[in-house]
């Protein structure tokens, strides 16, 4: 027959190629899932028979929770729709209730709007430049390198067309392109979500000119309803989270802001240092990380800085300000602002009750995962004190109390139960947390810290139909006191996107752990930091002077924008910072009458070449006349600092004046700042921005760094400049560049 | 109470139910029908049955073991909503390769164009790094590999055909075409296939699957 004929032939094209069987692990797994499914499904039909009769009086269950699906889909969308159109119309949902604290962390509004002509025009001129007429060739070219990505990164490098070395020509021309797209997408408006879409594509393109296209309709797509196709599968796939990833990742690079235009700058804290646990991991892997896994001020505000701390709770920090010549370009300042969370004297820590609800399942065995949640729980263990309690629920398949609460004190028994964890099994989360949460309740205590406490990595959505279910339930919670934390373990850290919004919907953390020595930086150095909030809805404003500032930038905190009338707005939900945890913002700032070069973005830059720098120098020393008192016209600006004590619902305000003549050269700025700045500037080549002086190299980083590394207690700064090491040798290697 | 089965007490770490179904012996209609009408254990019986069949699919479709691990279960998750739908006019097996088929290609689109996963990257990293070792593992990874570059029609094709067995009849069927085209499209492919390779088709017959470049 001709079959066999053909089957020969392909045969002797693809050789043994046999596709591997089956993982027992993955089997497991999708068999439990599809079980769970199922169950919901029967589950689901039989309460509908007699939901009549139901009357879910205190325990909700889960199949209450599916029955009220469609009110949190609503929900949830309006709050999406906030950060694009609805944005324009309206400042903020009406319908949220201020006193109900269950808003999600990052529920921000963008800062600029614009006119809706702006908008309008950003939507019309999209579909041109998303056909390649403004920018020419770009797509075309990143199209015919890479055809599909999911092609291309499922062959090892070396096969890969990936690492082809550009010609020079090539990076000229991508160099230019990119300065180009970024000039184009700082006129783009954002508080549109073409507008939007646009910018991103345009940096994106920016970011990786030899690299993979993205199209920024599918993470839109998902940021618009990340989990509408998750009704019946609860276990997104690795790609679905990568695009919910983006969501937070993949806005824009803050351009520089005109002062005259724009002169203040309001934006929410961001205590989260998972970017930085993820870089390293990409980095000792072999890889540069692709640039929007790198969320700057999570690079930075991984480090601690020896900021100077009140004494007093109910002032609970004070800002740490210098002013200092930008590292990364010629002509520009830095404003570093730091502050510090007031630290709870040990004898005053609340006491803890904690639940752990530990992943067992199959895909947990491997080194990274259960053994280090177990060493990571015996180290967290050790520094508990004797009146706290902890409990363990495991959840394999079924859900099963491990260790009923105990205290401290018997440590011992703790330690056993610990010991006694093993993988094995499949993953149903859904069923663990209401086991967890009722051990939590058991043990209650209004004074103490109530945490429910995830390890997993990542698959403990199986069993439960809907995220956003999941999602409500522990907000409910939340309002019972028990918040929820999220420990992520193992490779790929792709369910990234989900902890952080059970974590921050929880009210808790979420740490990716990726060694030991993370483990006992969460778990035993920063515990205290991690576990006690002691001001949340923490809002940093800034308002510049246009008389010595014409220019500014904040960097990083892309995700984290307020709009200026957020600022003093209690109903806006911001950051949560915990006792000793420090924070970092920095501005870079163009002072009036610096002349700065290299600076794609810089509108005023634009006609640069058609104008003498005489002439640029003569515009720049005129700013317009504004009658300010001498003692007004000295400032560089204003910062003002807004926070709730833990359990106040009015915020409190802090402001500091910036003196211009505060600036100092960075040597003299001590060690911290100097840090920071090599922090910053290693994530601003990390992300590819392009806001950086194109001679500002790995190497500057380095000597930055190695200049302020210090005492280095904890050994993490080292540890930060063999990253640049690597970083250095990676891109060397042509490998995105 | 806190959990659906099982005492809530007891710890279940250990491996969950055993694989031998007492409806093992059972027709896939049977199971099917049984299952519809809410037989738990009848649904068990027919996913375990047909589980390697999909992440063989998966992985011959995507090329990369956690992803396919990935989509394989969200296609028997999705088979819980879907199965009430199969009508019997076709046999289990085409119309499950149908239903495979369609999600990978759903998943294509979706991930048309999107970054590069770090994840994946890693685990690449990690077979390159294990199997270069030898040389048969390096070939086929560059087969699967180049499987993997066809076009989606073809890939599909080759699939059925080559590693699932299929007559061309029966994969048109799934494919919902002509076994003509199912030819057609395994002669495309194979032209394909050895561009990709690098080596004519008349040169790797005398090979039979040393493909070493």
């Amino acid at each position: 027959m001709t079959k066999d004929r053909r089957d020969h032939e392909l045969d002797a094209l693809l050789g043994g190629a046999e596709p591997p069987a089956p993982s027992d692990a993955a089997r497991e797994k999708a068999m439990s899932a599809a079980m769970s499914a199922f169950d919901a499904v029967q589950e689901a039909k039989e309460e509908q028979a007699k939901a009549a009769l139901h009357q879910g009086a205190d325990e909700k269950t889960f199949a209450d929770i599916q029955a009220s699906e469609p009110q949190p889909r609503q929900r949830s969308r309006e709050q999406r729709g906030r950060r694009g159109w609805s944005g324009l119309f309206k400042r903020r949902p009406g319908t949220r209730d201020p006193e109900q604290e269950s808003r999600p962390m990052r529920t921000y509004s963008y800062r600029n709007r614009y006119a809706i002509a702006a908008t309008v025009l950003a939507a019309l001129a999209t579909p041109y430049v998303l056909t390649g007429k403004i920018i020419p060739g770009v797509d075309q070219d990143l199209a015919s390198l890479l055809p599909t990505s999911s092609t291309a990164s499922q062959r090892p490098p070396p096969i890969s067309a990936r690492g082809a070395d550009p010609t020079l020509e090539r990076q000229r021309m991508a160099a230019l392109r990119a300065r180009e797209n970024e000039r184009l997408s700082s006129q783009i408006p954002t508080n549109s979500l073409k507008g939007m879409r646009l910018r991103e594509q345009l940096l994106v393109q920016n970011a990786q000119p030899n690299a993979i296209a993205e199209s920024f309709d599918s993470a839109q797509l998902n940021h618009v309803a990340p989990t509408n196709n998750l009704t019946v599968a609860p276990s997104p796939s690795r790609q679905e989270i990568i695009g919910n990833r983006d969501r937070f990742e993949a806005a824009p690079v803050n351009p520089f802001q005109q002062t005259k235009q724009e002169p203040v700058s309001t934006f929410s804290i961001d205590v989260d240092t998972a970017s930085y646990s993820f870089v390293r991991r990409t980095l000792r892997g072999g890889q540069l990380p692709p640039p929007e896994a790198v969320r700057i001020e999570e690079m930075v505000n991984y480090f601690d800085y020896s900021y100077s701390t009140p004494s007093d709770p109910a002032t609970p920090f004070e800002p740490t300000v210098a002013v200092y010549p930008s590292p990364w370009n010629q002509g520009t300042q830095i404003l570093h602002v730091g502050i510090k969370g007031y630290e709870v004297p040990v004898a005053e820590k609340p006491r803890s009750n904690l639940t752990f609800l530990i992943d067992t399942s199959g895909s947990m065995t491997s080194a990274d995962k259960l053994p280090l949640l177990q060493q990571s729980l015996r180290m967290m263990v050790e520094q508990l004190n004797p009146d706290d309690t902890v409990a363990i629920v495991a959840y394999a398949g079924n859900a099963g109390t491990v260790l009923e609460p105990t205290p401290i004190s018997e440590r011992s028994q703790i330690l056993r139960a610990i010991d006694r964890l093993a993988a094995g099994g499949s993953t149903a989360g859904g069923e663990g947390i209401r086991l967890a949460y009722k051990l939590a309740r058991q043990n209650f205590d209004d004074d103490a810290v109530n945490q429910v406490i995830i390890g997993t990595d990542g698959d403990f959505n199986v069993g439960i139909t809907d995220p956003n279910a999941l999602q409500d339930y522990i907000e409910a919670e939340r309002a019972s006191g028990v918040f929820l934390s999220v420990l992520g373990f193992g490779q790929g850290n792709y369910n990234d996107a989900l902890m952080q919004r059970l974590a921050q919907n929880g009210n808790g953390f979420a740490a990716y752990i990726d060694t030991a020595d993370e483990a006992r930086k969460v778990l035993v150095d920063e515990l205290t930091s991690t576990l006690v909030p002691i001001a949340k809805d923490v809002k940093i404003q800034i308002e510049f002077n246009p008389n010595q500032v014409s220019e500014y930038r904040l960097v990083g905190y892309e995700s984290r924008m307020l709009a200026r009338e957020d600022f003093d707005d209690d109903r806006v939900d911001a950051g949560e910072i915990g006792a000793g945890h420090t924070v970092t913002a920095l501005y870079e700032i163009v002072p009036v009458g610096a002349l700065v070069a290299e600076r794609g973005q810089q509108e005023s830059l634009r006609y640069a070449d058609a104008y003498s720098t005489a002439n640029i120098l003569q515009q720049r020393a005129e700013p317009e006349p504004a009658e300010l008192s001498e003692a007004l016209s000295g400032e560089l600006g204003f910062l003002k600092l807004r926070y709730k004590l833990p359990n106040e619902d009015t915020s409190r305000l802090i402001t500091r004046p910036i003196q211009s003549d505060e600036a100092q050269s960075i040597e003299s700025t001590g060690q911290d700042v100097q840090f920071a700045a090599a922090v910053a500037g290693f994530a601003q080549l990390l992300r590819r921005s392009s806001a950086v002086e194109r001679g500002f190299d790995y190497g500057d980083v380095e000597r930055l760094a190695r200049r302020s590394e210090g005492a280095d207690r904890s050994g993490r700064r080292a540890e930060f400049l063999s990253l640049v090491q690597r970083a250095a040798e990676l891109s060397n290697q042509g490998r995105y560049r | 109470m806190a959990d659906g089965e099982g005492p809530p007490t007891s710890t279940s770490l250990s491996k969950p139910g055993p694989t031998d179904w007492r409806q093992s012996d059972w027709p896939d209609d049977k199971l099917i029908s049984a299952a519809v009408n809410g037989d738990r254990d009848a649904f068990g019986c027919l996913i375990d049955r047909h589980y390697d069949r999909i992440y063989r699919l998966a992985y011959g479709w995507m090329g990369q073991r956690e992803a396919a691990e990935d989509a394989a279960q969200d296609v028997v998750v999705k088979l819980v909503n879907a199965l009430p739908k199969f009508g019997g006019q076709s046999k289990f097996t085409t119309w499950l390769h149908r239903l495979v088929l369609n999600h990978l290609h759903d998943i294509a689109r979706k991930n048309k164009r999107r970054r590069i996963d770090p994840g994946v990257v890693f685990e690449d990293l990690q077979i390159a790094a294990n199997e270069m070792a030898t040389d048969d593992a390096l070939a086929s990874r560059r087969a699967l590999a180049a499987v993997n570059d066809l076009p989606e029609k073809l890939r599909d094709a080759v699939l059925l055909v080559h590693w699932e067995g299929m007559t061309h009849e029966a994969a048109g069927q799934v494919l919902g075409c002509k076994g003509g085209t199912v030819s057609w499209r395994l002669n495309e492919a194979k032209t394909k296939l050895s561009e990709l390779l690098g080596e004519p088709i008349e040169k790797r017959d005398s090979a039979r699957g040393k493909s070493k470049p």
